[in-house]
Formats: structure tokens, sequence, C-alpha cells
């Protein structure tokens, strides 16, 4: 089936989607940088509007869809599967070719390594069928068989092509997915067939730019920022650069990848500056080897004024929204942070 | 109807945003030292109410839903995500009041009407 985008100026775009593949992905893998965020629902970025055509719309109760105009056709292009050859129209400019970075594509892979890191958060691997380059920061969409619909995950490891993902979830009290990881014995997820769509995210990390970092983390929002850290290390990038991570989980129990960051941090000991955040009261011993990292109590956004930044700083945010607006207002507040200094996928 | 007293220039603080209603029209209205301007109450991306997703801080507004950001007395977009300026009202000030001329209320075009005016 063939999907056109209708343009205010310029000839129409058509691209060809599979049967089944949600129009946002059909958009994005012909190379047609059309909006979105989140790519599962939830954020509304995505909207679009329906010309002529059939769709079937996917998830009816997705939260991004609240703010739709559905009696003028408008709906979400990550949920949206055409039924019917369709003339759409997207508010913004789109030209062909225009996708930046890596162009995201379908992949089909295997659960692996799935490991327990703490109560609530466990870490898997997926071995794909063929290898994939991605951003460090990127996310990719997952859907496992038994689930309806698509979660999102960013990548924790880094390589320039790789056949091998690692992802880090936490548990969300009835979510399905978590049901699915935390809910029985890790060996039987152990082969699970995976299906995956990206790299997606605009939140990425450039090397090029020669940026210093500020990263600031939420739980699981540490997974992208690990990413960074590890293409950061290989590329000798904080030979020049200095980057500080402020990661804030719960209490002391919560922590995760404290010996990644501790290897990270001593072998960069000037210009890594790593700070783990407890939004609960520590108490004495809690914390046994934390060399050359600080555990304070505080919430993550607390900390930011005391960072070093200049007009050089790029700050990445990921985590629980609240943490994230609560980041971000302290960045432009306290800190004069640009709009283009920032950067975040809004997942909500 | 046109020019309309809105508030005091007392009764905006300094790098900030104040949504007010005059005669059925809710205009936001923004000051920055001695200078104001007035524009629409909502983001013009996904009509985010302004008075609660933006944020003022060294004479820029920023809508924090997605970080489009203006100059808050030009209603120019600054560099970085923001697509689209704001819609600015004449503003002018007399007696240490703010008078704005609410000749026709301004609204951005979320494709409420079947025109080809639209953001689409």
């Amino acid at each position: 089936m063939t999907i056109t985008v209708g343009r205010k100026t310029g000839e129409p775009i058509n691209f060809e989607n599979n049967p089944q593949e949600k129009v946002l992905q059909s958009a994005l893998r012909n190379q047609l940088a059309v909006p979105y965020e989140c790519a599962t629902g939830t954020c509304g970025s995505c909207r679009a509007k329906l010309i002529s055509g059939e769709l079937d719309q996917g998830w009816v109760d997705a939260p991004g869809r609240k703010a739709l105009k559905t009696e003028r056709g408008e709906f979400l292009m990550c949920q949206a599967v055409a039924q019917s050859d369709c003339e759409i129209r997207i508010p913004s400019s789109v030209s062909e070719g225009s996708v930046k970075g890596f162009i995201p594509d379908h992949y089909s892979g295997t659960v692996t390594q799935l490991k327990q890191l703490t109560d609530e958060v466990i870490a898997f691997s997926v071995a794909l069928e063929e290898t994939i380059s991605f951003q460090a920061g990127q996310f990719m969409t997952l859907e496992f068989p038994d689930i309806v619909g698509a979660r999102a995950y960013s990548m924790v490891n880094y390589a320039q092509q790789t056949d091998q993902l690692e992802f880090v979830v936490k548990r969300f009290e009835g979510g399905a997915c978590s049901r699915l990881l935390f809910g029985q014995s890790l060996e039987l997820l152990e082969n699970q067939k995976v299906t995956l769509f990206g790299p997606l995210g605009h939140a990425v990390f450039e090397p090029d730019l020669e940026h210093d970092l500020l990263l600031l983390a939420g739980g699981s929002g540490i997974a992208g920022m690990m990413a960074m850290l590890e293409q950061a290390d290989q590329i000798g990038y904080l030979e020049s650069n200095s980057i500080e991570l402020v990661f804030g989980v719960r209490s002391a129990v919560d922590i995760f990848y404290l010996s990644d960051l501790q290897r990270l941090t001593t072998k960069h000991l000037n210009n890594l500056k790593i700070t783990i955040a407890l939004s609960e009261r520590m108490t004495d011993g809690e914390l046994q080897q934390t060399t050359n990292l600080q555990v304070t109590q505080a919430f993550v956004h607390e900390l930011i004024s005391a960072a070093p930044t200049s007009d050089h700083t790029m700050a990445f945010i990921a985590g629980p929204p609240p943490m994230v607006d609560a980041s971000i207002r302290e960045l432009i507040t306290d800190k004069g942070f640009t709009a283009e200094q920032i950067r975040y996928d809004k997942f909500a | 109807m046109s020019w309309k007293t809105v508030c005091a220039m007392a009764d905006v603080e300094d790098n900030a945003i104040k949504l007010l209603n005059v005669d059925g029209i809710s205009v936001l209205v923004a000051r920055v030292g001695e200078q104001y301007a007035a524009y629409p109450p909502v983001c013009p991306h996904m009509e985010e109410p302004l008075e609660e997703s933006g944020l003022c801080a060294k004479g820029k507004l920023t809508c924090t839903k997605h970080l489009w950001q203006w100059d808050m007395i030009t209603g120019e977009a600054e560099p970085g995500p923001a697509e689209k300026p704001l819609l600015m009202y004449e503003v002018r000030t007399e007696d240490g009041q703010v008078i704005v001329n609410l000749e026709k209320e301004l609204e951005y075009d979320f494709d409420d009407d079947d025109d080809d005016d639209d953001d689409y």
C-alpha cells in the first residue's frame, strides 16, 4: 500500500508501507523525518491528519490520543496502520531523505542474559539476527509476542556496529511487560523472541560537537547515559571534555551499575564526576564501596545549581516525568540554559 | 472594541507572564524590565496553556513541554526546537497601565476549520 504525504509547497511525497506496519515506522524507514518522540502512543507528538483512505487506529486508549481532533481526521502515526492507500498531512514541513543519523528499520532477536540488578530493576540483552548501528542515547521499541503494544527502551551498551543490544527495565506496577519480566523465573524468559524497531530518539550524544556533558538520570533513565559514557570512554572524549553524571535512585539498595560507574570514574578521575543522589535518607554503613564517586541525599534537580556548567555544556535528561520537568526548570531558571543546550526524549 | 487597559504595569512582575481575561479574550501579558508584550495564552505547537507550561528566564519564554522558546518581548522563536513565532498583540503603556489592542482575538490555526491556512 502507498501512503502519500500532501504538502503545501512542493510535490506530494509517496512511500510504500508494509502490511501491519505503523505509519510512523514506514515513514522513518523511508527516510522521512516526521515528528515523533515516544513512538509508543503516549506523547502525541506524531499526530497527523487523514485526508483519504482507511486506517486501523491501533491502541484506541493511547494517552497521546487525548489531544487529537479525531473528528477532523487526526491520528497518531505511531499507532495507526494503513488499511488502504492513504493520503495524509503532517503539521510540519517534511522532505525526503531527511532522517538524521542511522535509518530506523525492523529487527528481530532473542532475549538473553537476563539479570536481576535490584529488586526493581532487570537487565537483559537482545541478540539480533543482523547487526545495527545507533547513536548513544537512542532507543528501540520492543514487542514481545504475548504482550499487546510496544515498549521503548534505551540501549545501555554502545558499539559502532553490533548484534547485541543491552536494555534495563524498572518494574512498573500493573505493567504487562513488568509482569512478564518480573512475574516469573528469569530462565523462562531466556530465548523469548522479540521484534524491534529503531534506532529512535533525538536526545543523542554527538561527540563531534565537543560539548561538556551534564547527564541527569533518574532510575532506568541511566540507560542511554551508560551508552554515552561507554562511547566517551572508547573514543577518548574525556581527554578534552568533561562529563558530570547525577544518577538518582530511591535508596542505597536501589543503586545499580555501581561497579561500572566506579571503573569509569577511577579511570577518568579528572574529567568524569559522578554523584549518586538518593531521594530517601541514607543510613550509616549503607554504602561500603563508593571509591571515587559521591553519594548524597538529594533529588537530582537539587544538585544542578552546584554543577559547573558553561555556554558549552549540553544537558541530557532521562527519568520519571516529575524528575525531568524539575530538572528542565532548574536548568532554564537557575543555569540560564537555552533550549538548544537541553536534550531529552519526551515519553509522557 | 480596540485598545483596552488590561492591567497596571506593576501587576506583572519583571521577567514574568500573567494571564488576564478582558471582555472574554484571554491574553498573556509579559514583562521584561520596562518592556511589555501580549500574546494568546497557548503554545503554537500543541496548544499547551503557557501560563502552566511556560517558564520565564532572562527575557526568554520556554514552553517546558517540548522546549519551544521565544523572546518574551518580540515573540520571535529562539534557536532550537521552536518552529513558529508567537502571535503578538499591539501593546502600549500609559499612566502606569498596560494597554492592548484587542480589536481582533489572535488565534493559532490548529485546524479548527477546513481552510488550507492551518498548520498542516
